[in-house]
């Protein structure tokens, strides 16, 4: 793909299939800690979490991706990237390397290989022996979907409240 | 924060005079603010009455009952004639505008300060002359507005209004007989240049020819040259000269500094001035980063830029036979920057050091982090009896201590006196009671107390909707008013003190006071109570329904009860900021408000709940009571739960539907515990699942990616380590009351 491909990506899991960002999104990788619910937000938004002494925002990458659902397991894990200056945390089901690509081996996204929609999808890395898919975060937390959520804020509360 | 400012204005002296940096900017902007308030709070003492303008005592210029005045307000030299002071500020504001560039705001200033000096000189009377007090009023006003523009543009946008007042102001003077240009009374000069004796010159003056040499490398020449310039349009008047602004100005715009070549050759102007060749030599001298000055008496016919090059050029360096002194500047040019000039009689100066507020606010953040930590400790110390833990325990203690004093330390920094908010007052009462044809008198007392720099800003609002109220509804019309025996005028009382860690701000008036009576009606009236309820109110509570959104702003009633619009957006911005808003009023005496407020937004004593598993924090202000309703005291009215609670009846909110959890229905209902939240005058029962006990907890905002969520203020992070979702309980009534009358 494009010239803007990432050359050392960290590579995580969903389900099934194998995820990649560029590394210098990525500010560390911690496990999985309590998170708060937070009313009233998107059902992919899990929540804010602790981060030393900072509240950070943590959503759940599968649904925001639109994969089915399942309570995270042992190897779970919190990607915590910085987006425009926000600090937010990623529900992953694990993280597994980080890797150097070859920009050469991305190809551009296509429908046909993988079950994510590919608005969200920078390129697919072929490897030897899986597919991985590079992630556009801007896309993925971009400030359209943050208009959404202001959206959704502003239709829920009036929903809110006890109806008999 | 205040600075202490010299007469000299802040361009006029030291190295800083670039007038394009940002902090020279801010000061710039700063400054004039504080001479424009001046100016306003002279003319409004003199139209009083309070002040004569020639009387030679200025005590009591300020006029404030605060008493926190600093020298800043001009009465610095004791003795000073309140039109001096005028004088003065507006003579400050013209040097000031003119180097930072703003031309319009120069010329006004220029005015006013021709209609001070005939005042000064006895040609005209300001207190005998309100249309032109109230022109200069104006002027204050369209300057404020000017001020305000620039501040947020950094360029001057050329303002009709400006014109027209330009032209009414200049008309005024010449009414007057004013056509020397009063500027050459007292130069743009330091102070230590003798401008005594100027004003003997003859209009006009005589044509000189100034060649001014910059020092070589100085950085910004071109603003240098700039100055040189705006300066010498307050010595007279420039015929011709050479760069001319607009070239100095592309210069500017450039924001080149490399252009040295250019530099060298000298800035070269034709000036008609009344002032001699040494108070021109001397005035130029003091300018910054000016290497020497050369003052000749210009040819007659001599004229165009052109020509004034070609004809001296060559003659420029041997001619110094009508230059008075030649070279003197090179000796006082470097001293210049070292000590900024204090002109006597300036005010004393003070410790005070400028500080961004956003060093403030990171400073705030860092202490609110160690509030967390300390609140950590205490937990971890406290969970643990066993010996060898006493002396972390001890140490715990003596930390808290510590976290405690630094975060009220921090939080003073944050504070400005109230004045600021102050001095805004008596123009508006001013102009309120003109428009309403009514005397009043306005009193401010304690000035001086201090409050978060960001509610003070946010109070000015508030203030002004009671203000107009009290004079438009609660001060009678003089008639009534001394038909009642009152005086003639009414008074307005503003108060500002601390009680507690709390900061109060009263607004009194001596008018006609608020029928509780009428407010019943009116409220049967528009069916926003059952007459049963309406006959059970007290004169107390009866007063409150004055809050209610909607009902102040009724014609009768704003008509009958006397007071009007807006009080619910009152009571909403004060209670935005955890605060309150109370009436007190006695038929025919009076009425008070007051407005209570904490000191400090980013710390907040909360009553911690949990429900669904997530601790929640409601900040203490709101909370009422907390208990376990009886069965019999809840029912369902039109499909929705409430609770008996004293006499009223109260909606109940599970704060389970936040979570989008079904109640949990009655039978269970029954058993969780509620807390009585107010706010303004209502109150919700919410139902929590369990007491956590009280913390003083630090707000975190949610962040960008989150938003604002309707019913939470932020977060916090307990000492366990656990976050906690603070509610907004002003937020949750008013869905609650949205949702009523949405049925």
């Amino acid at each position: 793909m494009a010239p803007g491909a990432p050359d050392q990506i960290v590579l995580f899991r969903l389900g099934e299939e194998n995820f990649g960002v560029s590394i210098s999104l990525v500010r560390e990788v911690t496990v999985l800690q309590p998170i708060t619910r937070v009313p009233r937000t998107p059902d992919f938004i899990e929540g804010v979490t602790n981060l030393r002494g900072r509240v950070i925002p943590v959503l759940d990458l599968r649904r925001r991706l639109g994969l089915p659902a399942d309570p995270p397991g042992r190897e779970a894990r919190i990607v915590v990237v910085e987006y425009q200056g926000e600090i937010i945390g990623m529900i992953v089901d694990g993280v597994s390397e980080v890797l150097t690509i070859d920009p050469a081996s991305v190809e551009p996204p296509s429908p046909y290989v993988v079950s994510v929609d590919t608005q969200y999808i920078t390129g697919i890395l072929k490897l030897a022996d899986r597919l991985v898919i590079l992630l556009d975060l801007t896309r993925v937390l971009s400030a359209e979907e943050a208009a959404d959520l202001g959206e959704f804020n502003a239709t829920t509360a009036s929903q809110m409240l006890p109806k008999a | 924060m205040e600075a202490t400012y010299d007469d000299g204005g802040i361009f006029a002296d030291g190295e800083e005079g670039s007038g394009l940096g940002e902090e020279e900017f801010q000061l710039f902007v700063a400054e004039s603010r504080e001479h424009l308030h001046q100016l306003e709070e002279i003319l409004l003492a003199l139209e009083a009455g309070v002040l004569d303008e020639t009387a030679s005592s200025a005590t009591g210029t300020d006029g404030g009952e605060d008493g926190s005045k600093s020298g800043s307000s001009g009465s610095g030299s004791s003795g000073e004639r309140p039109i001096d002071a005028l004088f003065r500020a507006a003579h400050t504001l013209k040097g000031n505008a003119a180097t930072a560039g703003f031309q319009q705001m120069a010329a006004l200033t220029h005015a006013m300060e021709s209609l001070f000096a005939s005042v000064r000189e006895g040609r005209l009377l300001l207190r005998e002359n309100p249309d032109l007090i109230n022109l200069l009023l104006e002027t204050v006003d369209l300057l404020n507005q000017l001020l305000s523009a620039a501040s947020t543009t950094r360029a001057e946008k050329s303002s009709p209004e400006a014109e027209a007042l330009l032209a009414r102001l200049e008309k005024a003077g010449a009414n007057h007989g004013e056509e020397r240009a009063p500027a050459a009374e007292e130069p743009d000069a330091p102070p230590t240049a003798a401008a005594s004796g100027a004003s003997t010159q003859t209009p006009g003056g005589s044509e000189w020819l100034i060649k001014v040499q910059l020092r070589p490398g100085c950085l910004f020449p071109g603003v240098r040259a700039y100055q040189v310039l705006m300066a010498a349009g307050n010595w007279g008047t420039i015929t011709a000269a050479d760069p001319d602004v607009e070239e100095v100005r592309q210069v500017i715009a450039r924001e080149d500094n490399s252009d040295q070549v250019w530099w060298n050759r000298p800035l070269q102007l034709r000036l008609r001035s009344s002032l001699s060749p040494t108070e021109l030599q001397e005035a130029a001298s003091a300018l910054p980063d000016v290497q020497s000055v050369v003052v000749e008496q210009a040819l007659p016919g001599e004229s165009p830029p052109g020509d004034l090059l070609g004809g001296r050029a060559g003659s420029e360096s041997h001619d110094h036979s009508a230059s008075p002194s030649s070279r003197p500047g090179q000796a006082s040019a470097p001293a210049a920057p070292t000590t900024p000039a204090t002109a006597p009689g300036s005010p004393v100066t003070t410790n005070v050091v400028r500080v961004d507020v956003r060093l403030l606010d990171a400073l705030m953040d860092l202490v609110g982090e160690l509030v967390i930590d300390r609140n950590r400790l205490l937990v971890l110390t406290s969970k643990n009896g066993d010996g060898q833990l006493v002396e972390l325990a001890q140490l715990a203690g003596h930390l808290s201590r510590l976290t405690g004093q630094l975060q009220e330390a921090v939080m003073h920094l944050r504070m400005v006196p109230v004045d600021n908010l102050f001095r805004k007052l008596p123009r508006l009462v001013r102009e309120t009671a003109r428009a309403t044809g009514k005397q009043v008198r306005l009193e401010m007392v304690g000035g001086e107390t201090e409050l978060d720099r960001s509610l003070i800003e946010v109070l000015h609002e508030p203030m002004l909707h009671l203000i107009r109220n009290a004079i438009d509804h609660g001060i009678e019309p003089e008639t009534e008013r001394l038909a009642c025996g009152k005086p003639a005028a009414g008074r307005i009382l503003i108060r500002a003190y601390h009680r507690e860690s709390n900061f109060y701000l009263e607004l009194s008036d001596d008018g006609r006071g608020i029928d509780p009576d009428r407010i019943r009606q009116a409220a049967l009236e528009k069916g926003e109570l059952s007459a049963e309820l309406c006959a059970r109110l007290t004169d107390e509570e009866a007063l409150q329904l004055i809050f209610r959104p909607g009902f102040s702003t009724r014609r009768e009633v704003t008509e009958v009860s006397g007071r009007g619009v807006g009080l619910d957006v009152v009571q909403r911005t004060v209670e935005r900021l955890n605060g309150t808003v109370q009436v007190e009023s006695t038929l025919g005496q009076g009425t008070t408000f007051r407005i209570r407020l904490p000191l400090t937004l980013a710390i907040i004593r909360s009553l911690l709940v949990e429900v669904c598993g997530v601790v929640c924090a409601i900040p203490l202000v709101n909370v009422v009571e907390v208990l376990r309703p009886q069965t019999d005291n809840l029912a369902t009215i039109q499909g929705r739960p409430v609770l008996r609670y004293r006499n009223q009846v109260l909606p109940v909110i599970p704060l389970h539907h936040l979570w989008g959890q079904a109640a949990d229905t009655s039978s269970t209902t029954a058993a969780l515990p509620a807390v009585i939240a107010q706010a303004g005058q209502e109150r919700v029962a919410l139902l929590v699942d369990g007491f956590e006990g009280e913390e003083e907890v630090v707000i975190k905002p949610l962040g960008r990616f989150l938003g604002e969520i309707s019913g939470l203020a932020g977060t916090a992070i307990l000492g366990d380590g656990r976050i906690a979702l603070i509610l907004d309980i002003p937020g949750l009534l008013m869905e609650v009351r949205r949702d009523v009358n949405h049925q």
